[in-house]
């Protein structure tokens, strides 16, 4: 063993020597070398980084505060949201259908009557709403004030203009002209039924409201199911997770399950999410790192100190005598040395051994929404990749230790997960939520035996709806 | 080596006279570590080039009462474990095979009573990659067993296994040479 102490010393003096100055080497650094003026910092650079990507991602916040539709993008929600409101504001819109009704406008024109035309000037004395005529188109229609004395003759004239508007709206293509029509209006045109739930109550309640078909059909389309596609960025840590070992050799896999223990399973992930009704599908990329500790009892190197006594005996005089007897004074004298020296013994060797890999998500599953909650049940395969590897494993002679690499380790494996997710709308754009995910390896990690890990994640995550 | 003040004053006001000249002192023994934790001379000069950048970046941090050439050999040592960290990380499946070729004739017969740095530092470079750098650390650098398991990040127990696998297979290859010594 004190030869191997000896290797250090053979070594150490062995290997030092003299190399002569590399011009070369000096002509490549000296380009580099400070002698002018210092670099500026690397974090200028990063915050540089940083205010660009803050800057960039807050010109895609909408500012846009006049959009008629309702926050939500889910039908359903949106749906149940108008239906709130506009029973709360039905008393109010039978109030200002019977009010108004007396001072109520037509608009007729000789020829035929159509819908509200928004180049028509009209003056309301209760009101005082005007409509104005944008720049470059002709007024066609004439403005009449109606004497409304009796109710009758009123509604015979309503009557008249709804079967007359639906006969003309089954002809035209109203979708195409509402963006037109309410563009080319000022905000308080139509004061008094300006508001969602008014002409909703419209639609549903009075036929007199058929005079306001772009608030029907921005409402109509609104109500639509909108194609969703959004992005939802996920990050996930297990709360239990275990490595099974198979079919291999028994003392090996024995050994191996003793001394290995998984202790995290954690990730990050970017999924593009694809939602049609209740169904939800996707695909995305994840990050996952898997650590475990490893504790193997192997042959150690180990050091003690070995105590040896050297005992001399000196005559220190031998001229006495005792009665004739020679006598002889010897002094003992013990020297102590202490010798440092090396011995196997077992040893346990700990670790970490961390696999990171990188997949490929693809999943379906379904999709429910109340109000501004929502459930999703996701069932995902990921094909992965790994890409990195550190750390030991025990070796076949189960007294060495092996470093991790792809004799051992495959270079794809495919996992299946499954997620139960709750969340909430903050507002239009981004839902944030928590999920339980069920982990279960679908493919062995490892090529001489079979490795599967399962376990179960929580994480969160928030979905961005464009 | 020569490294008086005046030298490391030069370096510090960025002089290129004084630069070149501390270039030259500490080659050689920069060159000797980097020799022992790279696998040639180009990949060596490399990495000696970027200890000595990295030398002069910090030496307004060097305090005048610490020993210079401790400084810069633990500047050395770290960034030869740094790159070595680096590359293990870009290389993910570094597969060790025992390299039994036999070294360069002229090395190995070039001296009879001692033992060529050249074939020394090939025997280290034989060694597995970890377990190299823990006997470059241990036995040549004089690091303990916890500050190379800080560095490299790994047990204590850790290293001293490798130390011992170290030890081993350099006394093997240490009787093998001898045995074939004319």
């Amino acid at each position: 063993m004190s030869d191997l102490n000896n290797i250090d010393e053979l070594f150490r003096n062995g290997i030092e020597r003299e190399y002569p100055v590399d011009d070369g080497l000096w002509s490549a650094i000296e380009a580099q070398l400070p002698y002018t003026s210092t670099p500026k910092p690397w974090y200028f650079n990063l915050k540089s980084i940083v205010l660009a990507v803050v800057l960039i991602t807050c010109s895609f916040i909408p500012k846009d505060n006049n959009r008629v539709s309702q926050t939500n993008n889910n039908p359903e929600a949106r749906k149940n949201t108008l239906t709130a409101i506009l029973t709360s504001k039905s008393a109010q819109l039978t109030e200002i259908t019977n009010t108004s009704a007396k001072e109520l406008l037509l608009l007729t024109t000789p020829s035929k009557i159509n819908r509200p035309n928004p180049s028509a000037k009209v003056k309301s004395p209760t009101t005082k709403t005007k409509i104005t005529t944008p720049p470059g188109q002709t007024t066609n229609a004439s403005a009449t004030k109606v004497n409304y004395d009796s109710k009758p003759r009123i509604k015979d004239k309503l009557r008249t203009l709804t079967e007359q508007h639906e006969k003309i709206q089954t002809k035209e293509n109203l979708t195409a002209s509402t963006s037109k029509l309410i563009s080319m209006h000022k905000p308080d045109e139509f004061s008094l039924l300006s508001t969602i739930p008014i002409a909703e109550s419209f639609i549903t309640v009075s036929p007199k409201a058929i005079r306001y078909p772009m608030l029907v059909d921005c409402l109509i389309y609104d109500l639509k199911p909108s194609p969703s596609h959004s992005f939802e960025v996920e990050s996930f840590y297990s709360i239990s997770i275990n490595k099974s070992l198979n079919n291999g050799d028994y003392s090996l896999l024995n050994n191996k399950d003793n001394g290995e223990k998984a202790i995290d399973f954690k990730g990050t992930g970017l999924n593009y999410v694809k939602q049609k009704k209740l169904l939800v599908y996707g695909l995305g990329i994840q990050q996952s790192t898997y650590t475990e500790r490893y504790s193997y009892s192997v042959d150690l190197e180990k050091t003690r100190i070995n105590l040896t006594y050297d005992t001399t005996y000196k005559l220190v005089s031998g001229n006495f005598n005792s009665n004739g007897t020679p006598v002889f004074l010897i002094q003992q004298e013990v020297t102590e040395n202490a010798n440092e020296e090396t011995y196997a013994d077992k040893g346990e060797v700990i670790g970490r051994n961390t696999i990171k890999r990188v997949g490929v998500p693809l999943f379906i599953g379904a999709h429910k929404s109340y109000q501004n909650w929502m459930m999703q049940v996701r069932f995902s395969v990921i094909p992965q990749f790994i890409y990195n590897l550190s750390g030991n494993y025990l070796a076949n002679d189960l007294n060495s230790l092996t470093e991790l690499s792809e004799t051992e380790i495959k270079t794809w494996n495919l996992v299946n997960r499954s997620d139960l997710s709750l969340g909430y709308n903050v507002n239009e754009q981004f839902v944030v939520g928590a999920k339980y995910s069920v982990l279960n390896d679908l493919s062995s990690f490892t090529k001489t035996y079979d490795s599967k890990l399962s376990g179960q994640l929580i994480g969160v995550w928030i979905l961005w709806k464009p | 080596m020569n490294i008086d003040k005046s030298l490391i004053e030069s370096c510090l006001n960025k002089e290129r006279a004084g630069q070149n000249r501390m270039y030259k002192e500490l080659f050689s023994y920069l060159m000797n570590i980097c020799m022992r934790y790279k696998n040639d001379y180009d990949t060596a000069g490399a990495s000696l080039n970027a200890i000595y950048l990295k030398i002069l970046d910090n030496l307004p941090k060097f305090r005048k009462e610490d020993s210079f050439i401790a400084w810069i050999k633990r500047i050395a040592v770290n960034h030869l474990i740094d790159e070595y960290r680096k590359d293990k990380r870009i290389k993910k499946h570094t597969t060790y095979f025992e390299d039994n070729r036999v070294p360069e004739s002229k090395s190995f017969h070039s001296k009879e009573a001692e033992m060529e740095s050249e074939y020394l530092l090939e025997m280290i470079r034989e060694l597995p990659p970890t377990t190299q750098k823990v006997f470059n650390l241990y036995s040549i650098d004089g690091y303990r067993h916890k500050e190379i398991g800080a560095l490299l990040e790994m047990s204590e127990n850790t290293s001293k296994w490798h130390l011992r696998e170290a030890r081993i297979k350099l006394q093997a290859k240490v009787l093998v040479f001898n045995k074939t010594e004319p």
